[in-house]
């Protein structure tokens, strides 16, 4: 039961947000979301800044820059715009420290393995960024330089590709080897 | 024999892999597949479990070849996956399911055996694992996947056992306990390794790979112990200068670290 409360409150909150035009609702809305996330408010404002900041800077600039060429107000937009994403985004982060995946899709065996996999991957990727980013702390003398950080950045996702590859192969191999790809009732 | 390999040949990426390999595995035996890291040992398991094919050569499984069209029929697919199973050397790979109780009972589930629940409660206690029965597979240490991953393999109890590196993510009881266990199971049982001090314990046959991918050694255990030429050109034991402590006495001799 403790599940469906996140649930709704999420699915009503894309909703609201998805919906109207007016740029208070999803305002209030992001106060809600903070609201309901107590103490960990501040964090997951500041990490869903943090996640949107680039895309929605890129965005909201070409907007203005084209709105104001053809001479319109684009301000309204950008307002709505952005506090849309930074809700929804919010909303998103405090959802996923809520619920846990696994137990939504407990009705079904089969949605649980996707969801398993899904979490392996994440899990892998994370452990392996965490690595590396220790790595290179440990082989610099001081605080890492930006051109370090951007060649190892490069390095990494290449290494991501080639590792999420190689285990895409083991874990098929695997599951082949177990059985799970023979017709069976699965649920 | 229940599994005969007769001329193999395998490469990945034009690279070799596995150089004219032929032995044969009776039903019971309990081998011990040795090699140094990269010498072939996973890509031959993976082989005789019908994973891939041989670029040259046959495997026959009680009589059938393992080919195209076999591994394509039904019935003997079926009955070869319940009956060859393979302990992957990253158990992670192995575990799929949202709790160690779905994760054992998945082959029995997925081979229609009775009680699939009741199947995977007797293999968790029988494995050690009982008190994670609830917990999330992915979640586990990797001692603790390598026993779920093996408890979810002798839930569907398998004639044939192919094990690779079993023990490289298991404490020294946890070891001791899979020594034990495969002691006396009826299963064929090859077990790959580059851990000589097990070797003895794991089979009374070993079969060596060398860094040239070729079958070096097919016989006694116990006489490929004091056979250091095969163990040195297998790059299995190695010799370095040792200093003692007190005075200035250097020698040199052959040199495992986990020989007992």
């Amino acid at each position: 039961m403790r599940t469906w409360w996140p649930i709704t409150l999420y699915s009503g909150v894309v909703l609201l947000i998805s919906l109207s035009h007016d740029p208070r609702v999803p305002a209030a809305v992001l106060i809600l979301i903070l609201g309901v996330a107590g103490r960990r408010g501040p964090r997951l404002l500041l990490r869903a800044l943090i996640t949107t900041a680039l895309f929605s800077g890129l965005v909201t600039l070409g907007y203005v820059v084209v709105a104001l060429d053809q001479g319109n107000a684009p301000w309204l937009w950008v307002l709505r715009t952005n506090l849309r994403v930074l809700a929804l985004t919010t909303a998103t982060l405090l959802f996923a420290a809520l619920v846990d995946p696994l137990t939504l899709v407990r009705s079904s065996r089969w949605l649980q393995t996707v969801v398993v996999l899904v979490l392996a991957q994440i899990t892998t990727v994370r452990q392996l960024v965490g690595d590396a980013r220790l790595a290179l702390l440990s082989r610099s003398p001081g605080r890492p330089r930006l051109s370090a950080l951007i060649r190892q950045g490069g390095s990494i996702g290449g290494a991501l590709l080639l590792k999420a590859q190689r285990d895409l192969t083991t874990r098929t191999e695997a599951m082949t080897s177990r059985g799970f790809f023979l017709d069976a009732d699965r649920d | 024999m229940l599994i005969e390999i007769d001329g193999l040949h395998q490469a990945h990426d034009q690279r070799t892999a596995l150089w004219d390999i032929s032995f044969g595995l009776d039903l019971g035996e309990h081998v011990v597949l040795l090699g140094c890291n990269g010498s072939g040992k996973s890509t031959l398991l993976r082989l005789l479990n019908g994973l891939i094919r041989p670029d040259q050569g046959t495997i026959r499984y009680d009589g059938t070849v393992l080919d195209r069209r076999s591994l394509k029929n039904g019935s003997f697919v079926r009955r070869f996956r319940r009956e060859v199973a393979l302990l992957f050397q990253d158990p992670a790979a192995m575990l799929f399911h949202a709790t160690v109780a779905d994760e054992i009972a998945f082959g029995p589930r997925q081979f229609q055996l009775e009680d699939p629940l009741d199947r995977a409660r007797h293999w968790a206690v029988e494995v050690g694992v009982e008190g994670l029965w609830d917990r999330v597979p992915a979640e586990l240490s990797r001692g603790e996947q390598q026993r779920v991953a093996l408890a979810s393999l002798l839930a569907i109890e398998p004639r044939v056992l192919l094990l690779d590196e079993p023990t490289a993510s298991l404490d020294p009881r946890s070891t001791g306990w899979l020594v034990e266990f495969l002691l006396d199971h009826p299963a064929t049982v090859l077990t790959a390794t580059h851990n000589l001090s097990l070797a003895t314990e794991l089979g009374e046959r070993a079969l060596v790979l060398g860094e040239d991918h070729q079958l070096h050694y097919d016989g006694d255990v116990l006489a490929l112990r004091d056979d250091h030429d095969v163990l040195l050109r297998a790059n299995l034991i190695h010799s370095h200068r040792h200093r003692h402590r007190r005075g200035d006495v250097e020698h040199r001799h052959y040199h495992t670290h986990d020989w007992d």
